[in-house]
């Protein structure tokens, strides 16, 4: 079947089958290679995007529930090459490690400097719940987070 | 600012599933869905008939000359695992290749699996050319003839593991004009470039290997797997590049996971408290089939079991044993956290028995001097460094409430040594390490080493991912070497680089980065009592909800030697942290009654979740530098040696019954 | 790699279509955002023939209060995460939504409907177990006409609900309660990734007598979404005699030692959760 996703503003159209998986279409056929697959089960968060605004996980969505809706992925976030608050700060602050994880702490964090009126410690590290991270212990990037929102606020 | 994350934050990223080339295939295997059987027929795709190979032992289990069974590329008449490999599909489309997995037939006739190590001591071989299911005998120590006041006995037991780095494993393999050229994500380029030219038989000159960005490993990522050589042999068949990228679901049933130890221990001491000497038998789950590593693990764990203490009579016996599950493999730590576990549990037991105070006793234990253990183990005496400790995390106060407290060593796989490579081009210093990073944060401790050195600025270094091509020679990452052994071989290149553009009148570091200077160094290390460092690590468990344990705050205070990078250090103790309270509370691979995994997701390998987190309270000390000319320590298994027994002694006082075996038992709460 | 079987994909945004496309299919999965129906296809566990996606369907994407009969009408189609900011504020709605937030995380809320969360019948489930607490009604929709079911009756057995083919949730539907008490509890274990016990509890209480007392349990321990009777009692201090029924209550449930624990663990569990439900809901 035809579709048309629009993914970080900009139309990609193209004849798939119905059971293409969202992030498949994001990384095969609009080769966006930011968007990971960590545990295809939803488990992870690798694979997260913002759908309208709102932060899926692309691994648990079909392509075609998609269309009419507006995708941003990981490399949406960062504007003419300049990073996000949030990722300077994860960046700045060496809170990644083996750095698979980008996509969906960038995601979430820039979700949490957006809609959360209270970004403190426990209220990020409640938020990223659905984000997995196998080599920090969680402490750096939630760290990253407060702090990248508090940035934020004093602009 | 990182200019690797900034990479990935603009998906710029290379991961091997990223690496797209024309005409690809994609490989799918097609695994096995029982645990033990007889296989009568097998209708479709690549079986062991096209590919009659067996693996051979590369990586961190690098030792040759035992005696074991060795996994085979797709299984042979039977299968011995659930999720081994028994058939491979590919196409050029990825779901038509995974259709394809469901048009391969198998007919087996089932056979009664072996699942635990009791088990496998009483069944009969699983190999049938075998005439037991033990791998191998070790005799650890020397025998001895207790005749103290006080015995303690127990048994314990440490739960398999899965690695789950958040990147599966995967591979692309391309064999090009006469070429076997490979993208991986691995921990040791040159352990796929050994192994897969064994295997297939293929001169090392015509393998190149290129590490993809490797997305964690904890272990599962050194050694040769039989889906690359799979992917390998298909290349080569079709002159196609070839690309498999395992699932989770395969990642839990047919990738190596670590522990599956058990100990049937005796303690001996006096009523004062002093510890006179530990026998007892130790007991390795390694799977279906072996390797060197896991062979030999219940030697390795038994060697480690006197950790920092003065215990003059040891004597353990080692079985390493066969069952019906998946082989094992390094996890995070690889025997070191097994041995800390044994030993500080058995001493917790030995302090409620004689109603000491478990620090106190423990203190009380530490060397005067330099100490060999009968074991052949050397350690330095560390009682200053831990008193301090005891000091720092304050212990008098922590004592009201539910803390349970670890004293431990960690010892770093320097063995074989490593290598590194620096070459200036273009006004970038590129950097190759024998043991390509993946991401530990080698970058921070090379870019510290060369300004220190060659006073070149941190933007103007990149270290590169590994590399067959430009580095011929290197070991690999793993066993919390890397500061040590790669920052050793980079320190030296360095200096070397350094007399070479004196020789060459070159003065500045504008000349330096203008010349097209490049240096390479490997030297072989041996294991130096100065490179132990000492861990001390304290929980404290709390009742959530009426009902469940969680671990509230941990405390790691850390002998890392020369700090290559405070940063670099903390990151990797919290995750590592992390890790080992998890392996606590539910972190584990268990099997059904037929031997299959019983987690089918990620999630439900019970892997720790950002909520899961607890308050950490991280020290990094110098207690003596390693004897390197850098002067630092490993650390990157720091704390899932030191967590496991703290936060199991944390759960045990909360609970008030006792902790023994890993996962936490939830029976306990009822 | 989990990718779907093949199949045809349709997308609905009338009711009434609905109805005529859902019989020219022999095996239609019906979804709305996705999630777990998406992970049970790349499971393979199911292999439709057709994904009818009803996401569109604005009949049921609305909450609809109805002051007269003081009812409130969610459809099938409004995620999760919407509820906070749609639910009105009596304590029906409230409980409703304590157990709303607790779904997954934060993604898994923004894509899941409450539909799916009804339709499941994973024993996990948050909804179910506060729905059959407050009494709520499922709506079903079919080409004969709509039909309404206690939630508390929804479910056969885990994974397998009382709706039939050709039938499609078009939403739940309750009273409003004011001036109550609620309570929500579940017991969460990482490893299999699963809620041993869920507790939902909601009472209304005027100086030492309850005027109204329902509960609801669900978890892997109970297999299922059950309502537990407690209109019997009538005074807060009979809460002795109230935790004596829901002991004898749990006692009387057949349970095995399975993966999820003992029976020995799991009663334990349920019962923690329960006192502390009722502890809450009584409390002065």
């Amino acid at each position: 079947m035809r579709i048309r996703l629009n993914i970080n503003g900009k139309d990609y159209e193209s004849d798939v089958e119905p059971r293409t998986l969202l992030v498949d279409f994001i990384r095969d056929v609009a080769g966006l290679k930011g968007t990971h697959i960590g545990c295809e089960t939803g488990s992870c968060g690798a694979c997260m995007v913002l759908l309208d605004g709102k932060p899926v996980k692309s691994c648990l969505m079909l392509a075609a529930q998609a269309e009419g809706k507006k995708i941003v992925t990981v490399e949406g976030l960062s504007e003419g090459g300049k990073l996000n608050a949030v990722q300077k700060s994860l960046s700045q602050k060496k809170a990644l490690q083996c750095g698979f994880c980008a996509a969906g702490f960038s995601i979430m964090g820039t979700w949490i400097l957006e809609n959360e009126q209270d970004t403190d410690y426990e209220r990020v590290k409640s938020d990223l719940a659905g984000v997995v991270c196998r080599c920090s212990g969680y402490e750096p990037i939630i760290n990253a987070i407060v702090e990248a929102a508090k940035n934020e606020r004093k602009d | 600012m990182s200019e690797r994350t900034e990479k990935f934050f603009m998906g710029k990223g290379s991961f091997v599933d990223d690496i797209q080339l024309p005409n690809m295939l994609y490989l799918e295997i097609v695994r096995s869905k029982k645990a033990h059987a007889k296989i009568l027929e097998v209708k479709g795709g690549l079986t062991a008939k096209d590919i009659p190979l067996t693996l051979t032992s590369t990586g961190e289990s690098y030792r040759m000359g035992r005696n074991y069974e060795v996994e085979p590329v797709f299984a042979k008449g039977k299968v011995l695992y659930y999720g081994q490999p028994v058939a491979a599909v590919y196409d050029k489309d990825k779901y038509k290749a995974r259709d394809l997995v469901e048009s391969v037939e198998i007919a087996y006739q089932e056979l009664k699996p072996v699942l635990s190590i009791e088990e496998s001591l009483s069944s009969s071989p699983i190999h049938e050319n075998r005439k037991d299911n033990i791998v191998a005998r070790f005799e650890i120590g020397k025998r001895f003839s207790p005749e103290s006041e006080v015995k303690v006995s127990d048994e314990l037991y440490m739960e398999r593991v899965l690695p789950n780095p958040l990147e599966t494993r995967g591979i692309v393999a391309y064999y090009n004009s006469g070429k076997l050229n490979v993208w991986i994500s691995t921990q040791s380029v040159y352990s796929i470039k050994n192994g897969l030219s064994k295997i297939l038989g293929l001169d090392p000159a015509e393998v190149n290997v290129f590490q993809a960005d490797t997305g964690g490993a904890f272990g599962s990522k050194s050694a040769v797997y039989p889906e690359y050589v799979i992917a390998c042999y298909l290349s080569m068949k079709t002159k196609q590049p070839v690309k498999w990228i395992e699932s989770r679901e395969e990642h839990i049933s047919s990738t190596r996971p670590g522990r599956g130890a058990k100990a049937e221990l005796q303690l001996y001491g006096n009523k004062k408290g002093k510890i006179e000497g530990i026998e007892g038998k130790i007991y390795v789950d390694v799977g279906a089939y072996a390797d060197d590593l896991s062979s030999t693990s219940p030697s390795w764990i038994g060697y480690q079991i006197t950790g920092p203490y003065l215990i003059e009579n040891v004597y353990i016996e080692g079985y390493s044993v066969y069952t019906n599950k998946s082989p094992l493999g390094p996890y995070r730590g690889a025997g070191r956290p097994e041995a800390a576990f044994f030993i500080e549990r058995m001493i917790d037991k030995f302090a409620d028995q004689i109603g000491m105070d478990p620090v106190e006793l423990r203190l009380k234990n530490l060397p005067e001097r330099p100490f060999q253990s009968p074991t052949g183990l050397k350690v330095l005496p560390s009682k200053s460094f831990f008193e301090e400790g005891i000091k720092s995390i304050n212990y008098s106060e922590l004592k009201k409430r539910n803390v349970g407290v670890s004293f431990g060593i960690l010892l770093p796989a320097v063995f074989g040594g490593e290598s590194a490579k620096i070459k200036i081009d273009e006004g970038v210093v590129k950097v190759w390490l024998g043991g390509n990073a993946h991401w530990q944060r080698h970058e921070l401790f090379v870019k510290r080493i060369l300004k220190e050195i060659l006073e070149v600025p941190e933007e103007k270094v990149v270290l590169m991912n590994g590399d067959t091509t430009e580095l011929q020679k290197g070991i690999g990452t793993w066993g919390s070497r890397s500061a040590i052994t790669a920052g050793n071989a980079l320190y030296k290149a360095a200096m070397l680089l350094k007399e070479k553009a004196e020789k060459m009148n070159i003065n500045s570091v504008e000349q330096l980065l203008n010349s097209d200077l490049s240096a390479e160094y490997y030297e072989n290390m041996q294991l130096d009592p100065t490179m132990i460092s000492f861990l001390l690590t304290a929980a404290v468990a709390e009742m959530r909800d009426g009902i469940k344990p969680v671990i509230e705050e941990v405390w790691a205070y850390y002998d890392v030697g020369e700090p290559l990078s405070e940063e670099a250090v903390y990151g990797q103790i919290t995750g590592g942290l992390l890790m080992g309270v998890q392996e606590v509370l539910s972190e584990a691979l268990i099997y059904d009654s037929k031997g299959k995994p019983l987690p089918e997701t990620m999630a439900a390998t019970g892997i720790a979740y950002s909520i899961n987190a607890p308050k950490y309270h991280v020290k990094i000390k110098t207690f003596g530098r390693s004897n390197t000319p850098h002067g630092a320590k490993g650390v990157g298994e720091a704390g899932t040696v030191g967590a496991p027994p703290a936060a199991a002694r944390a759960v045990e006082k909360l609970l008030n019954k006792r902790v023994n075996k890993l996962p936490l038992d939830f029976d306990l709460l009822a | 790699m989990k990718a779907p079987p093949s199949f045809d994909f349709i997308r609905i945004n009338k009711l009434n279509e609905f109805y005529e496309n859902v019989d020219r299919y022999s095996s239609p999965l019906i979804i709305s955002g996705g999630t777990v129906a998406v992970l049970m296809l790349k499971n393979r566990v199911i292999r439709p023939d057709v994904v009818i996606d009803i996401s569109g369907i604005e009949e049921l994407n609305v909450l609809k209060k109805d002051k007269e009969k003081n009812e409130v009408f969610i459809g099938s189609n409004i995620k999760l995460h919407e509820l906070k900011s749609i639910l009105p504020d009596d304590s029906a709605s409230e409980l409703i939504l304590k157990a709303a937030t607790t779904v997954g995380d934060i993604a898994i809320r923004s894509m899941g409907s409450v539909g799916g969360n009804v339709c499941l019948g994973d024993p996990g489930n948050d909804l179910p177990v506060a729905l059959a607490a407050v009494g709520a009604n499922a709506v079903v929709g079919s080409r004969e006409g709509i039909r309404t079911v206690p939630v508390s009756e929804c479910y056969v057995k885990p994974f397998k609900t009382v709706l039939k083919k050709g039938e499609i949730l078009l939403g739940v539907s309750y009273k409003m309660l004011y001036g109550y008490r609620t309570s929500y509890n579940k017991f969460f274990i990482n490893f299999l990734d699963h809620y041993v016990g869920i507790v939902a509890a909601i009472a209304k209480v005027e100086g030492i007598s309850i005027k109204d007392m329902r509960m609801a349990v669900s978890g892997e321990a109970i297999g299922t979404t059950v309502k537990i009777d407690l209109a019997e009692f009538s005074k807060i201090d009979e809460i002795n005699a109230i935790k004596d029924k829901l002991n004898k209550f749990v006692n009387e449930r057949s349970m095995s030692d399975d993966r999820f624990g003992t029976v020995k663990f799991k009663k334990k569990v349920l019962l923690t959760l329960m006192f502390q439900a009722i502890d809450e809901v009584l409390k002065a």
